[in-house]
């Protein structure tokens, strides 16, 4: 199974460099690469890590693929792209099986920012964002399902955590105005 | 490789894709190796090189795939030739042989 890690490395960058594109799709072009280069292992008798050290570089491949298969259109989508570029999700809802420390640290930020969102301003403007960002975060969760940048992640798990931490903002971002007095003195 | 060879290959590329498809499919793999020994190695493809090609000339309805399941491995994808593609072949062949005939002239001065 070591022998597999460079080609799982190559594939998951190689996944990456592909964000938004069909999830079917994505699955068929990293199909037919990890079967070339596996087929090349077999050919030439070399270890498979030798074979994928010497593949063309993942992002290479990747804007080569990204020229024939321009990013598809829609709501979800531009939402999925809406909310990346907003830094809500960033790339730790990418990576969400991958890199689950940078999407609770992601997360942990979103919502402390709420909180402090919703002790600085009005509760109205508070709860406003935390609404906001309910639907752009269960959209983007939506979208990202779609586009297959969380290919081959649990969809299920990635909605009930936005879900969860959408409402933890809700919560937050009410907290100050309806539970916490606003002229105590460490405000 | 010189940058005369790179050109040359570059254009030639996708009409050795299509002949190459025209008597059977193949996967990717295999047609790199059948490139290479029928051209004695002057078409010597990365994998980076040949599957955009092949994409792209999927796109354009030229080539189709089917998808073949194998056991304990990634499926296999193999390539065959549309109709589309066999008159598209037709004509480029008939163009390639145009110009390697004028190229001839010329280059006999």
């Amino acid at each position: 199974m070591g022998d597999d890690a460079p080609l799982a490395a190559y594939l998951a960058t190689l996944r990456n460099g592909l964000r938004f594109r069909d999830a079917a799709l994505v699955a068929d072009l990293l199909a037919e690469q990890e079967d070339h280069l596996r087929a090349q292992a077999e050919a030439t008798g070399q270890p498979l890590a030798e074979a994928v050290a010497q593949a063309t570089p993942p992002d290479e491949l990747a804007a080569a693929y990204r020229e024939i298969y321009p990013v598809a259109t829609g709501w979800a989508v531009a939402a999925g792209a809406a909310v990346l570029a907003l830094g809500f999700a960033s790339a730790a809802d990418q990576n969400i099986l991958d890199s689950t420390s940078r999407w609770l640290l992601a997360n942990l930020l979103y919502l402390g920012g709420l909180l402090l969102l919703g002790l600085r301003t009005s509760p109205r403007i508070a709860l406003g964002v935390a609404v906001a960002g309910l639907v752009v975060r269960t959209a983007s969760g939506l979208g990202l399902l779609s586009s297959g940048v969380l290919y081959p992640a649990s969809p299920e798990f990635l909605l009930t955590a936005q879900l969860a931490v959408s409402l933890g903002g809700l919560l937050l971002a009410a907290l100050p105005g309806w539970f916490i007095r606003r002229d105590a003195g460490w405000l | 490789m010189s940058g005369w060879s790179r050109e040359i290959r570059k254009g030639a590329i996708q009409l050795c894709l299509l002949a190459q498809l025209r008597q059977r499919r193949m996967y990717g793999f295999e047609i790199i190796r059948v490139l290479r020994e029928r051209s004695n190695g002057f078409f010597d493809l990365k994998e980076g090189t040949l599957y955009p090609a092949l994409h792209r000339l999927e796109k354009r309805g030229l080539l189709e795939a089917e998808i073949v399941v194998q056991e304990g491995r990634p499926p296999r994808k193999y390539y065959q030739l549309t109709p589309a593609g066999e008159t598209a072949l037709a004509e480029a062949e008939a163009e390639w042989n145009l110009m390697t005939s004028a190229m001839g002239d010329i280059l006999d001065g």
